[in-house]
């Protein structure tokens, strides 16, 4: 990449969040979705953030093993688990990150 | 002052997870070929973990700036949700204040504001709260980045510090998908994203959010239906 298509990507995504942030917040808004965005957009969040965690817990595209897999996915069920029980951002974070390394440990 | 203190304290009580997250991004933007003054940029402007780590793992692979610039922005478009949101909260406010709450606006000084005020459309003490939150948040992010950027490769890389990113959306998404149409959602984000991965151009996850979002609808509908359906009866 050279570097002016990373000041391209740095300020285009810059300009393009401070929009999307902006879009209701501006003199022109008020401060209405027509109700089938407002829907889409609700549902956004955890369709995108699921679709870009999944790649990078499978690693998918790289040729992992079953046995460094399980480590991983018991990791993210620990954080699941605890976040849905307790909620919080911090603590599942710990959780799940003992368990990655417990199981490492473990399996060796 | 008493509500801007309380902000500041509410940034502080989430910050653990934001230091790992924002070093993690940093080291993204180092291998990113990103210069330090970009790697600074880049969480001042786009103030967004997750369309920071989309945007650093785009350049990486190569892909063309549009998807580069078009999939951040798919990351961060439920700040729109937010933006209404807050829109509604100030509806008398001042034109100024309007522009001033929108680049603070993320996922956790929404969620404060929300655990600070009962009724934010009433009371707008929650504004000092906001902006002692956000303005904390914002220092402290970038500095966590610049940290990751200068010294992340001190961490060794068996500590694998960098599945704290994938966790901490895992944390996200655990409180929104205990509603069924949300958890579909998230099944469907899951199974298309890890299917659309290796489509050309990095185009998958514009492709798996569009695709997922729109089949997430239709069921949300059939699903509405139904309900109706068996309430009535």
């Amino acid at each position: 990449m050279d570097n002016t298509a990373l000041w391209l990507a740095i300020i285009g995504a810059a300009a393009g969040t401070f929009g999307i942030r902006v879009s209701f917040l501006g003199p022109w808004a008020r401060g209405q979705f027509p109700p089938w965005l407002e829907r889409a957009l609700s549902f956004a969040p955890a369709v995108i953030f699921a679709a870009l965690i999944t790649p990078m817990i499978l690693r998918t595209g790289t040729d992992i093993p079953a046995a460094q897999l399980l480590p991983r996915l018991a990791a993210v069920a620990a954080t699941l688990a605890w976040a849905w029980r307790f909620g919080g951002q911090v603590w599942p974070l710990v959780v799940g990150m003992a368990v990655l390394h417990l199981l490492k440990v473990c399996i060796g | 002052m008493q509500a801007i203190r309380a902000g500041v304290v509410y940034t502080a009580s989430i910050s653990p997870s934001y230091l790992v997250f924002g070093a993690v991004c940093g080291v993204a933007s180092k291998q990113a070929g990103l210069s330090l003054i970009q790697a600074i940029l880049l969480p001042a402007l786009v103030f967004g973990g997750s369309s920071q780590v989309v945007l650093t793992s785009m350049l990486i692979a190569a892909a063309p700036i549009w998807v580069v610039i078009v999939s951040a922005m798919i990351v961060n478009s439920r700040m729109a949700v937010y933006s209404a949101i807050f829109s509604g909260w100030l509806r008398s406010a001042p034109q100024r204040v309007r522009y001033a709450v929108a680049p603070l606006l993320v996922d956790q000084t929404f969620v404060g504001v929300k655990g600070f005020s009962k009724d934010p459309q009433a009371q707008p003490e929650w504004l000092p709260f906001y902006f002692g939150s956000g303005l904390t948040l914002w220092m402290f992010w970038v500095f966590c980045n610049v940290i990751g950027y200068v010294a992340g490769t001190i961490v060794p890389a068996q500590w694998e510090l960098d599945f704290v990113v994938p966790l901490s959306f895992v944390a996200v998404l655990a409180p929104i998908i205990k509603r069924l149409p949300m958890a579909i959602a998230a099944a469907l984000g899951s199974i298309l994203g890890t299917l659309f991965f290796a489509l050309p151009l990095k185009l998958g996850l514009i492709a798996a959010c569009f695709l997922g979002v729109a089949i997430a609808m239709i069921f949300d509908t059939v699903f509405q239906w139904t309900t109706q359906r068996s309430g009535s009866q």
